[in-house]
This record gives structure tokens, C-alpha cells and sequence, in this order.
């Protein structure tokens, strides 16, 4: 436990160490959610039958909040995990007395913690003031599920990262991955503008648990038990990538020749 | 205790033709092609020794240590450190080593050095009164005092490598494997990181495994060493005996009145000893400095050339080691089995 905070701690220095980026970020995010509400206000406006599916304000409130969520859970590790195995970096890594699993995870935790603070909450505040959300008990289970989100991410990127021991080509399969969990996850568009049964298929993806859990979590009408029920599954899926992950970090391992010396 | 068995590691590379046709063409051919890195090697350290991985670029040093270190997987044989496998139990193995790779850091590149001390104290769990009084050690050897708040990324190779070499030591190791830990450094930080070695060595019995390409470190530091060539030993033993490889006994050194009439002696020694007794003769400033083989002993060569009125005085020295090491790297090898 007394690592986790260290490395986390040590994470977050690195990330204020560049401050600047975190200011272009933040501008960024603010001309992302401008766009996205004027191109959604223009779409609206030679309404073509939409909104029987959603209202205007339903589609901005889930792509806000799933934005706001990509804000804060996009680390993008396997960036620097995929350096780190192609400059032979990675030999830091596996000379410390700590899982490498974990010290990725402590460090996505610290960046995410940064992003929280320089990004998500000034675009919750703006999203939870605009849309008049309640806090209710909803709200705690929210939070509870982001963490799962968080588990789930992490996941996958570690596992994109591994694949740097198989091909040098990460800028393109990380890029693929930014764009496809962008858009397969509800971020892009809302998934109920997708046909019906591709909606369907996604809810046995991760993506499903990536932004739409707790932002259902959130804002959904459902019963207590029904959201339990949802969260149950997230955790399930985090399980299961976590297990996955594990498992082809110790194939990798193997095969990894520490580059360079 | 470190033991190797047999180890062998080779890589895999992916050999491309050369220019922007061969890129293109590798992209749907790939022609594997294999390097056998380290083949076969077997030795033994004991606890609290020095020794000297040596061998030419390429020899396959790095390798073998990152092998010992545990972060690279030998395809074939056994390693034993202290009756630990390092890869298959790498999580606990980190604990009892340090490690210093001459080419890039151990410390966190954006963050002022003492917050990576400030982690290995944590992580490796160095209790505060031993880090503290270690942190005093290392100053008054190395003079980081200065340099440890800032950013490792703002450093010089040199103060970087300071505190790399500090970082190693700072948990107290057992062993500590250092891959070329003075490339690049001028003779007073040399000198100071070969007085910190020496140091960690006596006071804490930490082994030392040490590669490099200067043979002043291998001087100062090392009784034994190792010589690897092209993934195999091709010498292990004592340093003081490592002329042997080349077959050289001793040199000596022949003043003469006269240099630039240096010719009637050297033809003179040339007519009398064949070249395996007399390996060569090099012309000096006021000097000519005679290798010879253990074949013929100084006495024997003396006797013959004192007659010879120009000279002035003698000296007889032991072998050098650099002129030993460089001729074992060229491959010219005198007693080969
Ligand atoms: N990751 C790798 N992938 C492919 N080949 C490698 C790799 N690492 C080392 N090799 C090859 O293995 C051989 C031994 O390399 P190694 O780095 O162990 O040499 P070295 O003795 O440390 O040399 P130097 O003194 O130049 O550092 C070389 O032929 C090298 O090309
Ligand atoms: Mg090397």
C-alpha cells in the first residue's frame, strides 16, 4: 500500500513537471465539448426525425459526460509502455521489487488523479451545473463504477503496450484504439443512433463498460437492483481483462530481450 | 554465490536488405536470422569477489548480465544467485542486487534524483537512519549533495552517473552488477566511482560484477576477471595471469646512448631469438621496449644483447596488461586450446 501512494505520488510530479500540457489540454477539452454541442445544435436544427430517438439535450448530456469521462481515464500507457520496450527502458521496470503490473497501474492512477483535477472536474462542474443533476445515491455507485472503468482501461492499454513486443507499429494500433473505443464506446456519437442489434452486441463487449455503465449509473431511470446488476457486470468484465492482462504479461515477459547495451 | 551452468541465449533479428527496396521487400519476406549471443558459458563467483566481465564489442557481456540480473531469460542452462533462479523469481531476487546499465538510468528521468532514492529507500524497504547515514557516505564520496535536487534529466553523464552508481548501492546489495559504470566519464569521476566500488566491497562484502572497456578500471578494481569473445570464455582467472593467453612473460626495457642506432640490436636480437621467443620489439622515445614469451627467459635475452656497448640501462617489467588484452581481442592468441 505504502508503494501505491509513492508511485502514484511520483506519477502525478512527473505529470506537473509538464504543466503546460495540461493547459492545452484543458483548452483543448473546451473547444472538443463547443464543437460537439454546435455540430449536435446544427443536426438538431434541420431535425430529421432524430429526436423520436433522443431529444437534443438527452444527446448532449451523454456525449458531455462520456467526453468528460475520456478526459480522465484516457492515460494512453501503452504509449510509454511500448517506448519503454522498444528503447529497452523496461529494464527500470523489472529491477524493482514491485509487480511491473502494478507500478503501471500505481502510475495510470497518478496520471488519472492529474487529468481529474486539471480536466474532469471543471467539466463536471460545467456538465452537473448545466444539466441540473441531482446527487443522488446515484452518484456514489457513479463513482464506484469510473474506478472499475479505470480497472478496465487500464487493462486493455497495458495489453495494446505488450503488443510492442510483437510489432514496432504502436502510434497506428494505439491511434485505432483512441478512435474505436471513442467511438464503440458512446463518446463519438450516441450508441442509440446505431442499429438495434449492433447496440445489442456491444452490451458483451467491454465497451459497454468503458463510458456507459456509470453514466447509466448516473442518469438512467432504472431501480436500485438494475444498477446493482449493471455494476456486477462491469466488475465481472474488469476481472476478466485483469486476468487477461496478467496472463499475456507473463507470456511477454518470456520473449522480452531488453534492447540496447 | 552466483553460479551459471551452460547458459546460452540467442536473439532473433529480422534481416532487412539494405535501402528502401529491402524495407518494402521485408515487409512481406521476413528473413529470420539468428545470433547466438552467449553460448554455452560456465563459471562460479563467490561472495565478496570482483570481477571483470571483459571481451570486445559484441563479446556478449551485456547480455550474460542481463541474464544474471533476471531480466532476460536464458534459452539454455542454469543460473543460480544465492539459490535463486533470477527470472523465474525476479520479484524477490531484485531485492538482494544492484544494478547499473553505463547507458541509461535507473533514476526517473523528470524528477529530481532524491525523489528515485527517496522510492528505492521505499520499495526495497532501507530503514531511515541506514539510508540517511548511507546518503552521508555517498557524499562524502562522490560529492552529490549538490547535484541530487535536480532533475536527472538536467545532469551531465557524469554527476547522472554518480548517482546512478549511488542509487545501486543504496539499498545495500549483495551483489551489485555494474555494466559499463565509467564509459564516458573523465579520470576524477572515474576515480571516485572505483574508490566507491572498492569501499561497497570491503565495508559490506558486495560482490562486484563489473564490465568495461578501460582497462585502468580493471587495474584498479579487479583480481579476477572473465574474458567472453564472441558469446564464450575464452579466459577465466587472475588478472596478474592473463598474459599468459598470449603466451608473454615480461618486457624489457632497453636504454640505449644512441636511439637512432637502434637497427644493429634490434637485427641482432631478431637473428638470435625466434619470433615465439621474442614477440616484438617496439622503438620508444629513448627506448626499446622488448616482449618476450615464456620461452626464453630475461637472462637468457640480456646475456645475449649486453654486449652490445651502446646501452645505457634496463628495466624489466610485467606484462601490460592493455597490450595483452588487445591482442587477445584481435584474436591472436598464443596458447590456444
Ligand atoms: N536485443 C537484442 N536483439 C538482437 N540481438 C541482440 C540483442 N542484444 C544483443 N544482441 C546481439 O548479441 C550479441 C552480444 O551483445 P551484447 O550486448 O551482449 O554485447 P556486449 O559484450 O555487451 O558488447 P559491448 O561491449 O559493445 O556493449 C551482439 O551480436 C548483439 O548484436
Ligand atoms: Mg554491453
Amino acid at each position: 500500500m505504502g508503494n501505491a501512494v509513492k508511485f502514484i505520488r511520483l506519477n502525478m510530479m512527473i505529470k506537473l513537471s509538464r504543466k503546460e500540457s495540461f493547459i492545452f489540454s484543458l483548452f483543448g477539452n473546451i473547444i472538443f465539448f463547443f464543437l460537439t454541442y454546435q455540430l449536435w445544435h446544427g443536426i438538431y436544427a434541420g431535425d430529421s426525425g432524430i429526436s423520436s430517438v433522443l431529444n437534443f439535450e438527452a444527446v448532449i448530456l451523454k456525449l458531455f459526460l462520456a467526453m468528460g469521462l475520456a478526459s480522465f481515464l484516457n492515460t494512453n500507457i501503452e504509449w510509454f509502455i511500448s517506448r519503454d520496450i522498444l528503447s529497452g527502458n523496461i529494464q527500470k521496470y523489472l529491477l524493482i521489487p514491485e509487480k511491473f503490473y502494478n507500478v503501471k497501474f500505481f502510475e495510470t492512477i497518478g496520471t488519472s488523479i492529474c487529468n481529474l483535477f486539471s480536466n474532469t472536474i471543471p467539466l463536471f462542474i460545467f456538465i452537473f451545473i448545466k444539466f441540473k443533476i441531482e446527487l443522488n445515491l446515484s452518484f456514489p455507485l457513479f463513482l464506484f463504477s469510473i474506478l472499475i472503468s479505470l480497472i478496465i482501461i487500464y487493462n486493455i492499454d497495458l495489453i495494446i503496450g505488450l503488443t510492442s513486443f510483437h510489432t514496432e507499429a504502436i502510434w497506428g494500433i494505439s491511434t485505432i484504439k483512441t478512435a474505436i473505443i471513442a467511438f464503440l464506446a458512446g463518446a463519438v456519437i450516441p450508441l442509440e443512433f446505431l442499429p438495434l442489434g449492433f447496440q445489442n452486441f456491444l452490451k458483451y463487449t467491454p465497451f459497454e463498460y468503458i463510458y456507459q455503465v456509470p453514466i447509466k449509473l448516473l442518469t438512467s431511470e432504472a431501480n436500485i437492483n438494475e444498477k446493482m446488476m449493471m455494476l456486477l457486470m462491469q466488475i465481472i468484465c474488469g476481472l476478466i481483462l485483469t486476468a487477461l492482462a496478467k496472463i499475456i504479461f507473463a507470456h511477454s515477459v518470456k520473449k522480452i530481450t531488453i534492447n540496447g547495451g | 554465490m552466483i553460479q551459471l551452468e551452460n547458459v546460452s541465449k540467442s536473439f532473433f533479428i529480422v534481416k532487412k536488405a539494405p535501402g528502401l527496396g529491402g524495407s518494402v521487400k521485408s515487409l512481406f519476406v521476413r528473413n529470420k536470422e539468428t545470433v547466438e549471443a552467449v553460448k554455452k558459458i560456465d563459471f562460479t563467483i563467490a561472495d565478496g569477489e570482483i570481477v571483470g566481465l571483459l571481451g570486445p564489442n559484441g563479446a556478449g557481456k551485456s547480455t550474460t548480465i542481463k541474464m544474471m540480473t533476471g531480466i532476460l531469460r536464458c534459452d539454455h542452462g542454469r543460473i543460480n544467485i544465492n539459490g535463486r533462479d533470477p527470472f523465474r523469481e525476479r520479484m524477490k531476487y531484485t531485492k538482494d542486487i544492484g544494478v547499473v546499465f553505463g547507458q541509461r538510468t535507473q533514476l526517473w528521468w523528470e524528477l529530481p534524483v532524491i525523489e528515485s532514492f527517496d522510492i528505492i529507500r521505499k520499495i526495497y524497504d532501507v530503514e531511515m537512519a541506514e539510508y540517511n547515514e548511507r546518503l552521508k557516505l555517498f557524499d562524502e564520496m562522490l560529492g552529490i549533495n549538490q547535484i541530487i535536487h535536480k532533475p536527472v534529466r538536467n545532469l551531465s553523464l557524469g554527476q547522472r552517473m554518480l548517482c546512478d552508481i549511488a542509487g545501486a548501492f543504496l539499498h545495500n546489495p549483495r551483489i551489485a552488477f555494474l555494466d559499463e559504470p565509467t564509459i564516458g566519464l573523465d579520470l576524477n569521476i572515474k576515480s571516485k566511482i572505483r574508490e566507491l566500488i572498492l569501499a561497497m566491497n570491503k565495508k559490506f562484502k558486495t560482490t562486484i560484477i563489473l564490465t568495461t572497456h578501460d582497462i585502468s578500471d580493471i587495474k584498479a578494481l579487479c583480481e579476477r576477471i572473465i574474458v567472453i569473445d564472441k558469446g564464450s570464455i575464452i579466459y577465466d582467472g587472475n588478472l596478474s595471469e592473463i598474459s599468459d593467453l598470449v603466451g608473454q612473460n615480461q618486457e624489457v626495457g632497453i636504454y640505449l646512448e644512441n636511439i637512432e642506432n637502434n637497427q644493429l640490436l634490434i637485427s641482432a636480437v631478431q637473428s638470435e631469438f625466434a619470433p615465439d621467443e621474442v614477440l616484438d620489439i617496439d622503438v620508444r622515445e629513448d627506448y626499446l621496449n622488448i616482449r618476450i614469451s615464456n620461452k626464453i627467459t630475461v637472462s637468457q635475452l640480456m646475456g645475449h644483447i649486453l654486449r652490445n656497448e651502446n646501452i645505457k640501462d634496463f628495466t624489466i617489467s610485467e606484462p601490460d596488461v592493455e597490450y595483452v588484452i588487445r591482442k587477445v581481442y584481435a584474436g591472436e592468441l598464443g596458447n590456444e586450446d
